[in-house]
């Protein structure tokens, strides 16, 4: 299967990140039939809550939607490697497919850093656009950088 | 029925979660050639031109000289000529040494604790100088009476907000006052683990937040550029009934917890803290904390317990 059109649509979500300073990640869950049940990007600074990561964002679109029944057997899109904490979440909800984009070489889960335990149940494959998305990563940490000049977009303020 | 113990000031033994290369007392050994010094006088003239030789740099955890013997090189696969004829073609001479080397286990490295280096110099002498910080944790002795006393106070806490089987409460260590506290939901939610939830907790206390909808809807996605309060769990001690899963225990490290302290080991599933796996220990992570297990570990146990009978009640029920 070819997930090109899916990884694009993560990629515009890690923008959107990007673009109002969050770590530029963005993620796609996709049941069975090809059916895209949520889309999500990283809330980290917004929630003050260093957990809310793209998947976990996922996750609670689709209980808020009622659907805590579709969660096992999807398929995961992500531009990043799932850090530990959320590889180990996706196993937990029986996730049979995971494609991202980058390695993760801080956190990754899907055996960069660790393979959480109960990986080998789950079909793991990386690299789809995996320069795109290191590039909005880079881009990002650029940002962070207090020497690098200020970057307008970082601090561009979004309307609710 | 459970013989009344309440008037003893604990009942629990806290339990730190090391890494093996510390709780072990498994001396892992290298081969050495080591030869007998036969004119004393000349000890040092010996260890000064051994030293030249760089045969020893992988060898500095090791004391030179042992009674009259002196470590010469690594054994490698030689045999005691091939090591005379390496270290002469060097430029050493074996002058007030018997010139008759033998090879013997020495430890392979330096002893992290006084019981290894106890294990070790019956070897070879090492210099070992202890790590107080860890020989007080390893003793037992870390924690006084009334910092033990506060921890079990903290755990009940975690006990008592126990819904769903697991019970965790953020503090800070400041003023022992709880940042936040929450029960386990995750038959409502699968990310709703008690950790997770008290995270998210702390979060909303610093303004911020993810799952409580009133605090949500009003919120604008607005950045908060104020680098002046406090940040994540930052400083903050977490207890927990149980022992966190994978997912929780890396969340406690994107949030940057000082300390956990949890009650009982997870006997349904990978626990992420000496369990299956110890993500506080990995190499390459950004921020470590120091856990510590066994507070109120019966009590834990019994909380989880209890919901475990009681999901099998329900089942029984709903299968009816």
């Amino acid at each position: 299967m070819d997930w090109s059109d899916h990884m694009n649509m993560s990629l515009c979500l890690a923008k959107e990140a990007l673009e109002v300073g969050e770590v530029p990640v963005g993620c796609i869950f996709v049941d069975n039939d090809g059916n895209i049940l949520a889309s999500g990007r990283n809330t980290v600074n917004e929630t003050k809550n260093a957990t809310r990561h793209a998947e976990i964002n996922c996750v609670d679109t689709i209980i808020k939607a009622g659907f805590l029944e579709k969660l096992s057997n999807i398929t995961v899109v992500v531009t990043v490697e799932p850090c530990i904490m959320c590889a180990a979440m996706l196993i937990n909800i029986g996730c049979a497919n995971i494609i991202y984009g980058c390695a993760n070489d801080r956190f990754g889960g899907c055996g960069t850093v660790l393979a959480v335990p109960g990986l080998e149940k789950c079909k793991v494959q990386g690299g789809l656009f995996g320069n795109q998305a290191m590039d909005l990563l880079k881009q990002f940490y650029k940002g962070q950088n207090p020497n690098a000049p200020e970057n307008k977009v970082k601090k561009k303020p979004v309307n609710p | 029925m459970e013989p009344k113990r309440s008037r003893l000031p604990m009942t629990w033994a806290l339990r730190p979660v090391l890494p093996e290369n510390v709780t072990t007392d498994n001396i892992t050994t290298v081969n050495v050639f080591v030869d007998t010094i036969i004119d004393r006088t000349s000890t040092s003239k010996i260890v000064k031109s051994l030293g030249q030789l760089s045969v020893i740099n992988s060898l500095t955890h090791l004391k030179r000289v042992k009674n009259q013997t002196i470590i010469l090189m690594l054994a490698k696969d030689l045999n005691p000529d091939e090591c005379v004829a390496e270290l002469e073609s060097k430029g050493f001479n074996f002058a007030g040494l018997s010139g008759r080397p033998e090879i013997t286990p020495v430890p392979a490295c330096m002893p992290k604790t006084c019981s290894q280096n106890l294990q070790a110099r019956k070897l070879w002498p090492c210099n070992f100088h202890p790590d107080k910080r860890l020989e007080s944790i390893l003793s037992g002795d870390f924690f006084n009476q009334l910092e033990l006393a506060t921890i079990d106070g903290h755990m009940r806490m975690a006990l008592a907000c126990a819904t769903g089987g697991v019970g965790a409460v953020v503090v800070d260590p400041l003023n022992n006052l709880i940042v936040a506290q929450s029960g386990d939901f995750r038959d409502e939610h699968p990310v709703k683990h008690a950790i997770m939830c008290v995270v998210d907790k702390v979060a909303k206390a610093q303004g911020g937040g993810a799952w409580d909808s009133s605090s949500t809807i009003a919120k604008t996605s607005r950045i908060n550029d104020d680098k002046t309060g406090p940040y994540l769990c930052t400083g903050y001690d977490v207890y927990v009934t149980k022992e966190p899963c994978v997912m929780c225990a890396m969340a406690l490290v994107h949030s940057r917890a000082r300390r956990v302290f949890y009650g009982c080991e997870d006997a349904s599933g990978p626990g992420g803290l000496g369990g299956s796996v110890s993500i506080h220990l990995l190499k390459g992570i950004n921020h470590r904390f120091e856990v510590f297990a066994g507070v109120l570990e019966e009590e834990c146990r019994t909380a989880a317990l209890a919901l475990h009978t009681n999901n099998v009640a329900q089942n029984i029920k709903h299968t009816e």
